[in-house]
């Protein structure tokens, strides 16, 4: 047991340290076979201008055809040979880095996944999927085309080398003198590339946000008839992407020059110092032509080196990025073992809260006590820390100060599976998913629904004409290529979604805005249809939410403010006459 | 090249290859020089790219065959000189062309934005933003790539195959025959494999953008997710779609790997019979041996740009479908104007509606029906009504957004069909509920950019909806920066500034769709102001949900089912115990909007 805790320890830091041999180590057999067939591929490659050679040289020298035909089945062979080997060895490489880049995309989700709100608050959700695509796309290419293009350049070089030596050392040394500046130079215009590279992605994201308030004013623009105005604001910005993109295509025209240098320079200097060797006969024709093919050979290792380490800089930055992110502890432990069953009571117990980089308390030293059955009205003005009240017992946030009492039991022994099978809050913004209405509704459930109960919860919600005359019913999918539902009836899906749940706690934080009192009554009789050992715990505005409730929580400026039913509230609470006051009017009419 | 190696359903776009070309000429006309320039470089580099093997050629028969030393360096001289020109040609080639297409796509955007800024309103309301917003970036962008890593490389590839084989039949046609014999079942193995490829790259984008989007709605949603328990489903479900773009990748990976042995394959068939006949010809004296040399030289260079064409292909057929919902977008029609339509710039601001009967489209109901109005100048009226009333359409086409059957709404007495679009827009101004507010400084919000409107009259503007006082007594001024969306404005703010704009524009007839939502009661106290300053003067009509606003109006019209039920003043129609008496008597807001009314707080 302990050895194989060891043993994951140990794992995790060759992941973070040194991630090739970590993927190296656990998916070895095409690592190693790739290898393999590289080497063999870059062997093979390097012999068959020599077999040219010996063509040329026989063919020169008038060698009797058969002689010839021998030597061309050869070459032939070899050929045939290089078209087997080129492809297992880029096989082998791909299984080699879909796996990793899929392993630490999923690593990564899987994190994230565990960590809270305060997380994210720091780390906006866009950069986060830019971590997930374009990180994780990069550190594939770095552990495979980079490395790939690496060995591949190295194990040429080794094996070319040599053989354009034994051919003649001279000629070597001349020829390929100015070659090293080549992966220099490849290296110093692949910078530049992702350098502009970049800032022409930035340009493209504000040509984005522009056409994007362009298309969402539209109605503005239209009624003030400026239209010819937000054209000349968009050329203004099109023209300076076009600019981005024209330094782009400059330094990626560089490219092939920079590569082709090598060759260039390798060939014009044969070409000088070769004529006296040919001259004087030591040397022969098929010699030369085989050499100047090899000086071709050398261009691509010297480019592939070049780039190959470029890529590597830059899969090794987003690894960086990305262990960063998997290197963050969730600041919600999950290490409660308690498995409550039944739900008794609640408790706060001078709970206060400061969210981080804040100096003033959200919550200030909250304590109050609910039993099961019994329902609890939340109110107050805007920041008086209902919302916090409710994340806390959700364990959204970790708890800092005083504490929470579920049965008894401070909420942090209690499993989190379990803590939120007790308690589900339906919080304000009415998020959805692009699935089906059904699949949203029964999102929580672990067991598929029955279609009846999901058509209940519809009709709880005054959802089912509205719903029914969607041309594919329970079946249409939200999203962009689905339906479109307005801002009420998100709202009122999301309450299906947590009545049809069952918890024995329901929480609605302000839920309840967008539903009318009709609605409003209907969803309180279903609730309390369900048994009467039950509660609900509701954030609201509006006084007709709360009629009900058996207690009135009023909360200013993170405070308690006031505690009880509605009418020992009305006496001792400010805030609460100052909103009895305001929505006056529409009480009186209601009653 | 081919398209029956393509079966009709891979293809799912209408577009052809002459279409596009049609399509984009217009854009390509306008570059004529840099057109010109690039095509140039190619067919030059291509020439030069041939003349170095003969060269070579030539050193070996004349140089070293002959032994003349001296021949030997002045072509080493002039391969120098040639390989340096070819490399700048290589540069002004790639780089021309992409310029050439960069200043396409800036035409072609603006164009783009400018037509559909012109659309109908009716469009925007049925086609979801983010759509229209991909194809003015992402699908120009493809249409771009298409261009340049597609068409400019193609046409590239193809000058130097055709120099290639040019090159080739000039040094023996018969080895050029025998040695490329065995091309077309090259080409078309090729093409089969390339087309596998291309419908796998598809499935293979596609995955990734359902990973995209479940990444995206998870980390977003990311609170449901936790709060409902369904992490470790979730995770579950992720690895699924992971493991099955992986495997979809890998097989994108082995497929075109196959690519490679294919050309291998085909590579050693031509080399090795050049070598095998070029030997026999060679040994008949047929064939100089430097000649052979530059032969094979060239033909090496023949399987490299035909590779790259079949890869560029495929890539092709996917940035077809951009191109034709760029081309989709451009083809709806505009609101159009007749052309000769007189417009007045002085207006008193009358109103006359006449026997108006409107709906959206045929197949659908009667949304007014028999309206007859008329508006004095300088009156305010207000417009009392429940949800689906007929209200916001009714203000639609009072600014033209739908067009009224002509001669059902007058202006001064002159029917609004026979005056342009943008002048009715400036005789008429609107002030929604919710009031798009658009990224950059105060003072650029409420002139909208729009150079005639001076900071002077901006500044006056906010002076006298009171939103000055606002602004001084946070420390801010007319240049502070407002988010996207004015995220860091309060709902009261950016009523304020949609008055502002209003006066700042100063149109001759008001339309107020007065904001249901409850703000603080001191902003409601300055917007109350502000609503009174900026109907002084002038023709208004206002949506109105508040009390308070009602009784300031002159009169009210109150509209149910698309008709006009009563009219007339708070007190008289307050005596006729008709809807609007009830409506009043009621408290206005939770019974006209019921389902919309929130609590005390802006959510």
């Amino acid at each position: 047991m302990q050895n194989q805790a060891k043993n994951k320890k140990t794992a995790e830091s060759t992941f973070y340290n040194h991630p090739i041999w970590f993927y190296i180590r656990h998916n070895p057999r095409p690592f190693v076979l790739g290898m393999t067939f590289l080497i063999i591929t870059n062997s093979l490659d390097a012999v068959y201008p020599l077999v040219m050679k010996t063509a040329i040289d026989q063919i020169e020298g008038l060698v009797p055809m058969t002689e010839i035909t021998r030597t061309c089945l050869i070459f032939l062979a070899i050929m045939s040979s290089l078209a087997l080997t080129r492809y297992s060895w880029r096989t082998y490489f791909g299984k080699f880095h879909t796996y990793a880049a899929e392993h630490i995309r999923q690593k990564l989700f899987n994190h994230l996944t565990s960590l809270g709100p305060n997380f994210f608050h720091k780390n906006q959700v866009g950069e986060l999927m830019s971590l997930l695509t374009n990180d994780v796309q990069s550190f594939r290419q770095a552990v495979g085309p980079a490395l790939l293009v690496l060995a591949d350049g190295f194990i040429i070089i080794l094996v070319v080398l040599p053989i354009m030596i034994s051919l003649n050392w001279s000629w070597t040394w001349k020829t390929l003198i100015f070659l090293p500046m080549v992966p220099l130079l490849i290296w110093k215009v692949m910078g530049l590339i992702n350098k502009n590279y970049k800032i022409q992605q930035e340009k493209f994201s504000e040509l984005t946000s522009l056409v994007q308030e362009t298309i969402g004013g539209i109605r503005v623009i239209k009624g003030f008839s400026q239209e010819d105005h937000r054209t000349a604001v968009f050329n203004k910005i099109s023209a300076s992407f076009e600019h981005a993109c024209n330094k782009v295509a400059k330094v990626d025209s560089l490219f092939m020059p920079v590569m082709e240098f090598g060759v260039t320079s390798g060939s014009v200097i044969l070409l000088f110092i070769a004529k006296e060797d040919l001259y004087t006969g030591a040397v022969t024709i098929g010699t030369f032509v085989a050499f100047h093919r090899y000086i071709q050979k050398m261009v691509w290792p010297m480019t592939a080196l070049g780039m190959g380490f470029s890529n590597f800089q830059k899969g090794y930055a987003s690894f960086e990025r990305i262990k960063k992110v998997l290197l963050t502890e969730s600041d919600i432990y999950d290490v409660g073992t308690t498995v409550i069953s039944k739900f008794e009571t609640l408790e706060f117990r001078n709970v206060s809260f400061k969210y981080k980089n804040c100096e003033v308390y959200a919550l200030k030293d909250i304590s109050f006590k609910l039993r099961a059955g019994e329902s609890l009205g939340i109110m107050g003005p805007v920041g008086s820390g209902k919302t916090t009240l409710v994340n806390l017992l959700t364990r959204l946030y970790p708890l800092e100060e005083g504490q929470i009492l579920v049965n008894g039991i401070p909420i942090e022994n209690i499993t989190l599976d379990c803590l939120r099978s007790l308690f589900l809050l339906i919080p304000q913004e009415a998020f959805l998913f692009s699935e089906s209405l059904k699949d949203n509704v029964t999102f929580g459930l672990s067991e598929p629904a029955h279609l009846d109960t999901v058509l209940r919860m519809a009709d709880v919600v005054d959802l089912t004409d509205e719903i029914n005359a969607l041309p594919l019913k329970f079946d249409s999918q939200l999203g962009e290529r689905g339906v479109n539902l307005s801002g009420g009836q998100k709202q009122r899906l999301t309450i299906a979604r947590g009545l049809i749940m069952q918890t024995p706690v329901l929480i609605l934080d302000d839920s309840l805005s967008a539903v009318d009192t009709r609605t409003e009554k209907a969803i309180e009789n279903e609730l309390a249809k369900t048994t009467a050992t039950f509660s609900r715990i509701i954030v609201a505005h509006r006084l007709s939410s709360l009629k009900t409730v058996d207690h009135l929580l009023i909360l200013k400026d993170g405070h308690k403010e006031a505690w009880g039913t509605y009418e020992e509230v009305l006496q001792s609470s400010p805030t609460f006459q100052k909103i009895i006051h305001f929505q006056g009017t529409e009480t009186h009419s209601e009653q | 090249m081919s398209s029956n190696f393509i079966s009709e359903d891979l293809v799912k776009t209408k577009i052809t290859y002459p279409l596009l070309f049609k399509r984009l000429w217009p854009y390509a006309r306008r570059e004529r020089f840099l057109l010109f320039s690039a095509v140039l470089a190619v067919f030059v580099g291509a020439l030069i790219a041939r003349i170095i093997p003969s060269l070579i050629g030539y050193a070996i028969d004349h140089g070293i065959k002959e032994k003349k030393f001296e021949i030997f360096t002045t072509i080493a001289a002039i391969y120098l000189g040639l390989e340096v020109l070819k490399s700048l040609l290589s540069f002004a080639n790639t780089y021309l062309f992409q310029i050439f297409g960069n200043r396409m796509l800036y035409h072609l955007r603006e164009d783009l934005l400018s037509h559909t800024q012109k659309l109908p309103l009716q469009f925007f309301n049925k086609t979801p933003t983010g759509r229209i917003v991909t194809r003015l970036t992402n699908d120009v962008a493809a249409l771009g790539e298409l261009f340049s890593d597609g068409v400019i490389s193609v046409f590239t590839q193809f000058i130097v195959i055709c120099s290639v084989v040019i090159a080739l039949g000039l040094i023996s046609w018969k080895l050029t025959f025998i040695s490329l014999a065995l091309a077309p079942i090259f080409i078309t193995g090729s093409l089969y494999l390339s087309n596998k490829i291309r419908l796998i790259l598809h499935e293979q984008k596609k995955k990734l953008s359902v990973i995209n989007s479940f990444l995206a709605e998870n980390l977003n949603g990311i609170k449901v997710v936790q709060l409902y328990n369904r992490v470790r489903k979730n995770r579950k479900k992720f690895s699924a779609l992971s493991d099955e773009y992986r495997d979809t990748n890998f097989l994108a990976i082995r497929t075109s790997a196959l690519m490679q042995p294919i050309t291998n394959l085909f590579n050693a068939a031509t080399i090795t019979s050049t070598l095998y006949f070029g030997g026999m010809l060679s040994s008949q004296g047929s064939l100089a041996i430097g000649s052979l040399v530059a032969f094979l030289m060239n033909i090496q260079d023949f399987i490299p740009p035909l590779r790259e064409i079949l890869d560029k292909y495929q890539q092709f057929q996917n940035s077809l479908a951009s191109a034709e919902r760029i081309f989709t977008l451009m083809d709806e029609s505009i609101e159009h104007d007749a052309p000769s339509l007189h417009g007045h710039t002085e207006i008193k601001g009358e109103i006359e509606i006449r026997n108006l009967n409107f709906r959206y489209e045929s197949h659908m109901p009667w949304v007014l029906k028999n309206i007859n109005l008329h508006f004095k100048a300088g009156e305010s009226i207000a417009l009392v009504g429940r949800t689906g009333s007929g209200k916001s359409t009714f203000i639609s086409l009072l600014q033209r957004f739908y067009d009224a059957p002509s001669d059902s709404i007058l202006i001064d007495g002159i029917p609004i069909t026979s005056t342009p679009r943008a002048q009715i827009r400036r005789h008429v101004g609107v002030v929604q509920q919710d009031n798009f507010i658009f990224k950059g400084t105060i003072q650029e919000n409420i002139s909208l950019g729009d150079l005639s409107i001076s900071e002077e009259r901006v500044r006056l503007a906010c002076e006298k909806t009171g939103y000055m006082k606002v602004l001084e007594r946070t420390g801010r001024n007319l240049a502070s920066l407002v988010d996207e969306r004015g995220a860091n404005l309060s709902v009261g703010e950016r009523q304020l500034i949609a008055f502002a704009r209003i006066l700042a524009f100063n149109p001759d007839i008001l339309i107020l769709d007065e904001a249901t939502a409850n703000i603080d009661s001191e902003s409601e106290n300055i917007i109350q102001q502000a609503t009174q300053e900026i109907t002084k003067d002038r023709t208004s009509i206002i949506i109105a949900h508040r009390l308070s606003t009602i009784e300031h109006c002159d009169r009210i019209v109150v509209l149910d089912q698309g008709e006009v039920v009563e009219i007339g003043t708070h007190a008289e129609l307050m005596n006729s115990n008709g809807i609007y008496n009830q409506f009043a008597s009621a408290g206005l807001k939770s019974t006209f909007n019921e389902a919309s009314a929130a609590g005390t707080e802006a959510p």
